[in-house]
């Protein structure tokens, strides 16, 4: 329901950004901003598309799965809203994920079990938050209006994405013991004063053993 | 009377073997000497390193639980000044990125990158960490390096712990900034800076010992309770190779 609503808004973002272009494409001046955003927002929507689809194939948990069904149906209608703006605006669009979004994701789909979903998650937060910051640098940097609404349109789109998130990691489990403190300075500085301590003792009774013997050998 | 007799004795004794005693004297002391020296160093390398914090019990602030294993009520106090998320400006026109206060007009989404407590004269980079299988908080090898939890909350986020842990020191490095941080007193801030560079000041609050057969509360790392800062580190005896307990530093956003 919420989410064939959420779908309709992004589509009728989407037909007022065309028509807005073509009404004024003569007006429409990108600025490398724009052109930077809708570059790395396309990639998001690639790359989270395709977590989501690991996450279909490998998760554990139905939570994730749904996640996982939500990055795909979302992010569809996102990129569906920004490619021809993209395309009006001559900017081109890479047909892949970052290399480095490319390479978390081998690193996630890699784990199997709880560890995939754990780690799916903490990738998918550091993901949508990185997509928002770049919203937000967006809404603040940009020029060129039709972009500065496709980053407006998605960002409680990706807020929502990653409240879920948060959520869930609550429930896959927050840390249960932080071992922070495994080789001690302490512990060790004493060792050394304890050690130096033994070998004198040790060496002071050999001396003195030594001694006693060559005093009744005469 | 008693004296002279106490004096005969050994006096006696003495007068006998006088020859013999002060030959003997010096490897007697000398083995003396390293039975007592070689019992100290026993004594040094089996005793426990003084890292002690006081045991859970608060030092100021919030109303104890009975029990002290659960710090912070879970309900979030009537009238919270916690900024609605969604006061983002969404209007295109406006120019939300004017800095600072990250909590507020926009929701906050920088990772934590430096810790700072400029009254002890303290700082350490932050990077992020996760949890690995069994639970446990990957906390960066090197004490001089803190940890942020980045499934929970960001600095300047409207709700949610941002938790932060660092190894209390380390063989061949010495003590790491935390160690210091556990003696702050309630009140001094704590400042975080972020990777988009604004920086989110705390106080601290309260700092707590739990014994980590226990576990720490899970509250601890909630996203939906107040926003606070929440260190963690080691304390407590150091046996078989670890710390008997977990140092915990709140802080309250300021």
């Amino acid at each position: 329901m919420t989410s064939l609503l959420r779908r309709a808004t992004l589509a009728l973002v989407a037909t007022t950004a065309a028509l807005g272009l073509a009404a004024g494409s003569a007006a429409a001046q990108p600025n490398e901003q724009d052109r930077t955003w809708l570059v790395a927002a396309h990639q998001s929507n690639l790359a989270e598309i395709a977590a989501g689809q690991a996450a279909l194939q490998k998760a554990t948990t139905e939570d994730v799965r749904m996640h996982g069904q939500m990055l795909i149906d979302d992010h569809t209608a996102l990129d569906a809203a920004l490619t021809p703006v993209a395309q009006q605006l001559g900017v081109e669009l890479p047909a892949e994920p970052t290399p480095e979004q490319q390479a978390t994701l081998a690193e996630v789909s890699a784990q199997s079990g709880e560890a995939f979903d754990r780690a799916w998650v903490e990738a998918q937060i550091a993901g949508h938050r990185a997509t928002l910051a770049a919203g937000e640098q967006e809404l603040a940097q940009g020029s060129e209006q039709t972009v500065k609404d496709l980053a407006a349109a998605a960002a409680p789109v990706v807020q929502k994405h990653l409240d879920g998130l948060l959520a869930t990691a609550q429930e896959l489990g927050v840390p249960t013991s932080v071992p922070a403190g495994s080789g001690g300075q302490a512990a060790a500085s004493s060792d050394a004063l304890g050690l130096a301590l033994l070998g004198t003792g040790v060496l002071a009774v050999a001396v003195a053993g030594g001694l006693v013997l060559r005093r009744r050998r005469v | 009377m008693t004296l002279p007799d106490l004096d005969r004795g050994p006096g006696r004794e003495r007068a006998r073997g006088h020859g013999r005693a002060r030959r003997w004297a010096p490897v007697a002391a000398l083995a003396v000497a390293g039975v007592l020296s070689a019992g100290a160093g026993v004594a040094v390398l089996a005793s426990p390193p003084a890292l002690r914090v006081a045991a859970a019990a608060p030092v100021v602030d919030e109303p104890d639980a009975p029990g002290a294993g659960s710090p912070t009520p879970a309900a979030t106090p009537a009238g919270e000044p916690t900024a609605p998320v969604d006061a983002r400006p969404v209007a295109p026109g406006a120019s939300p990125v004017a800095q600072p206060a990250p909590a507020l007009g926009r929701s906050a989404v920088a990772a934590p990158a430096r810790l700072a407590v400029p009254d002890l004269d303290l700082a350490a980079d932050v990077v992020p960490v996760g949890v690995d299988d069994g639970g446990a908080l990957e906390v960066p090898a090197d004490p001089r390096v803190v940890g942020w939890w980045s499934s929970g909350a960001v600095p300047g986020a409207p709700q949610g712990s941002t938790v932060l842990a660092a190894h209390v020191d380390a063989a061949g490095v010495g003590a790491g900034p935390l160690a210091e941080v556990l003696r702050a007193p309630v009140g001094t801030t704590v400042e975080v800076a972020t990777t988009d560079g604004s920086t989110v000041r705390y106080a601290v609050t309260e700092v707590r010992s739990y014994p980590k057969q226990g576990g720490l509360p899970p509250d601890l790392f909630a996203v939906d309770g107040p926003p606070r800062l929440v260190l963690i580190t080691c304390s407590g005896a150091f046996v078989d190779g670890r710390y008997t307990d977990n140092a915990v530093v709140v802080a309250t956003s300021l």
